[in-house]
């Protein structure tokens, strides 16, 4: 009878506690609050430059290209694995699609569709070394990194592939209903379609629970292989796109382009929460992650500091991040 | 409560650490850089420090003018590892505060999506009133230079070009001429060596560069006209001392003694891979000539007993103050020339006296904006 009682009504502070308590036990509760605090700080500190329109969009579309594969990489870190061939593959399939229109004569349309179903296969020998030969997705990929690089490489002789058409360049600086950059729309466009994939589909269920536990997910009837092998795909996928992006903001496709790019995109991901463990991940997460490092770059330069600085920052921001992560699932 | 407080720290560390970070002179964003806040001094004590043959280098300290208003100058470099962009934005900063101006400047770090975001920053954040670009690749740039058209800010290009956009003017050496002004002294070599225009000779190059590409077209066009000298075309892949080193050393190994007469670096770090190869294999029966006014260079030249036998300088200084003086000037509203070029010299061991003389002379003027 008691108990009946004393779960009938809450009382006031007990409401207040669980609110309190729902907010903060949000994962990505942390970061957001860093970034609207960075944000905060930002403002006040150089109005007039930071918080201006213009530059406020020219950050959304710094932080495009970045988020794209920073997206690919969520899924594979929720599978438990790791892609280290991104920077390579972004670089092999930028180069690509610049290097068909312009050495080859293919038309935008056609260069872009074969250098991005390119990057689908790449993705899909990652898989396939991982999967099937068994191999550790850290090795598996560190391997592709090399193979891509080089090819690309041997593709353009070391040398630029420049003198791309108008078009092309336009994907980089144009804009959607004048106000939209054209990549940060392709951004909008990954983000929604892989929040609805991981969070509403049985392929995106079938993920977690591989990263959470293969083995259990393997006698629960989940082709495991199949699902390893489709999610590096959509990696190298969005790794593709993103070369494209930066093929186009640059007009042109350099040697050294996306050169470190894997080390980004993992950053901004475990910023966001995900476990490189596996089983745990959030877009949310990676959407705030990326979106946090493109401000801190913007405010930083804005502020004149030092790229070695930021480099320090980032590093120990990524440690204190994924610290307060793990704390909060211990507490859980 | 334990989450929170953890949160808390986080928040607490980026603040100070944005915060410190931003109090660091504005001016300073190198490595290589001094600790000294720059330009902050009043006008230099050594503008007068003209020296006695100063009609062989352009003096630095030239005319100056007054800017309208304080404007912002945006200035993006290719890297800041090279004395010769180090030498540039200490003439640039000196310039600058001789005539009233401020200056953001960025390391490009020869990375062309970090210059193009620099750019874009200068553009949409500081809102410069002009912007001076030393573009990482030519063609790269171009968007860059598009968005600051767009945004009718002024660009000026020094040292080396951009394959599209509207600039105001190109500032530079003529990169061909140091090309074939190389190749003429490699001949002239070979004939003391060897008695006729004759030998085998390597050249370093770096295609990606186009300053450095300009130069070996130069050096080509030129050398072709000698039918007996054979020459080994070589690039690193990456435009470093080390790099540089690692390929002449496999060179050396490919030519040994007496195979190999002479290597040309067509610019100061393929020239400094080349020498220190050089000097651990111990190979004296090659020459070199370089590129560039770096320290290490110079000092070989000057140095009877060594094979370094001559470089061809730019003048980094007059570029630099020459982009800023321009800037100003189309800024107040006057006209400016479309293309500058800057002298080079042919720096050897017969001259090297009294370039090493000149040059001191106006390393000591902008040494307070290093």
């Amino acid at each position: 009878m008691n108990k009946i009682l004393d779960s009938a009504a809450p009382s006031d502070m007990v409401a207040r506690k669980n609110i309190w308590k729902r907010t903060t036990a949000f994962p990505q509760f942390g970061i957001l609050v860093v970034f609207i605090g960075l944000f905060a700080i930002l403002g006040i500190m150089a109005p007039d430059s930071f918080l201006s329109g213009g530059n406020l969009i020219n950050v959304l579309r710094q932080a495009s290209a970045q988020m794209v594969v920073a997206i690919g990489m969520t899924f594979v870190l929720i599978l438990g694995g790791i892609d280290l061939s991104v920077g390579s593959i972004a670089n092999l399939c930028g180069t690509l699609s610049a290097g068909f229109i312009v050495k080859s004569g293919l038309s935008l349309e056609l260069a872009i569709a074969l250098a991005l179903l390119i990057g689908v296969g790449l993705g899909v020998v990652n898989g396939v070394i991982t999967a099937k030969l068994k191999l550790q997705p850290f090795i598996a990929t560190l391997a592709m990194m090399s193979v891509a690089k080089g090819s690309s490489l041997l593709y353009t002789g070391g040398m630029p592939v420049s003198q791309l058409p108008d078009t092309y360049m336009g994907i980089g600086r144009g804009y959607v209903m004048g106000v939209i950059p054209i990549p940060v729309l392709i951004m909008i466009g990954v983000v929604a379609i892989a929040w609805i994939v991981l969070g509403r589909t049985v392929f995106g269920r079938r993920v977690y629970m591989t990263g959470g536990n293969e083995e259990a997910a393997r006698l629960s009837g989940i082709k495991v292989d199949v699902i390893k092998i489709m999610v590096y795909a959509i990696c190298a996928a969005t790794a593709a796109l993103t070369g494209i992006i930066y093929t186009a903001r640059l007009a042109s496709a350099q040697p050294t382009m996306a050169e470190g790019l894997e080390l980004d995109a993992i950053t901004i991901v475990a910023l966001g929460g995900t476990s490189l463990l596996g089983g745990r991940g959030f877009i949310l997460g990676t959407i705030i992650g990326g979106m946090f490092m493109s401000i801190l770059s913007n405010g930083l330069n804005i502020l004149n500091v030092s790229s070695f600085w930021q480099q320090v920052m980032k590093g120990i921001i990524l440690v204190v991040a994924v610290v307060l992560y793990t704390k909060t699932s211990k507490q859980k | 409560m334990k989450k929170v407080i953890t949160i808390i720290i986080m928040v607490a560390l980026v603040f100070s650490a944005v915060a410190c970070s931003s109090n660091t002179p504005a001016a300073t964003s190198a490595a290589a850089s001094s600790a000294a806040p720059a330009a902050s001094s009043a006008a230099p004590a050594a503008t007068s420090a003209a020296p006695a043959t100063s009609e062989a280098a352009a003096a630095p300290s030239g005319d100056h003018v007054k800017a309208n208003k304080q404007y912002t100058i945006g200035v993006s470099l290719m890297d800041y590892n090279f004395t010769f962009f180090q030498d540039m934005l200490a003439a640039m900063k000196m310039e600058a505060a001789a005539d009233g101006v401020i200056i953001k400047d960025y390391d490009s770090k020869q990375d062309s999506t970090k210059q193009l975001n620099d750019v874009q920053d200068m553009i949409n954040a500081l809102k410069v009133d002009g912007i001076i670009l030393n573009p990482v690749d030519t063609s790269a740039i171009v968007p860059a230079v598009m968005d600051a058209n767009d945004a009718k800010i002024p660009v000026i290009t020094v040292d080396v070009g951009a394959a599209g956009g509207t600039i105001a003017s190109h500032i530079a050496s003529d990169n061909v001429a140091i090309g074939t002004e190389e190749a003429k002294f490699v001949v002239d070599q070979l004939t003391k060596k060897n008695g006729a225009a004759k030998g085998t000779i390597a050249i370093l190059t770096y295609p990606k560069i186009t300053s450095m590409r300009s130069r070996e077209e130069g050096f080509m066009a030129e050398i072709q006209k000698y039918p007996d000298i054979t020459v080994i075309n070589k690039s690193p892949i990456q435009v470093t001392a080390e790099d540089t080193m690692t390929l002449v050393e496999d060179l050396l190994t490919t030519y040994p003694s007496g195979k190999l007469d002479l290597i040309d670096a067509t610019n100061s770090s393929t020239a400094l891979g080349a020498m220190a190869a050089l000097k651990s294999a111990n190979r004296t029966d090659v020459l070199v000539i370089g590129t560039d006014e770096d320290p290490d260079i110079l000092a070989a030249i000057a140095d009877k007993s060594s094979t370094v036998m001559a470089t061809v300088v730019q003048y980094p200084n007059e570029m630099g103050r020459l982009a800023i003086l321009n800037m100003v000037k189309l800024l107040n509203g006057e006209q400016i020339e479309a293309k500058i070029n800057t002298k080079i010299e042919n720096v050897n061991k017969d001259n090297i006296a009294d370039y090493q003389k000149v040059k001191d002379a106006w390393e000591a003027e902008i040494a307070s904006y290093k």
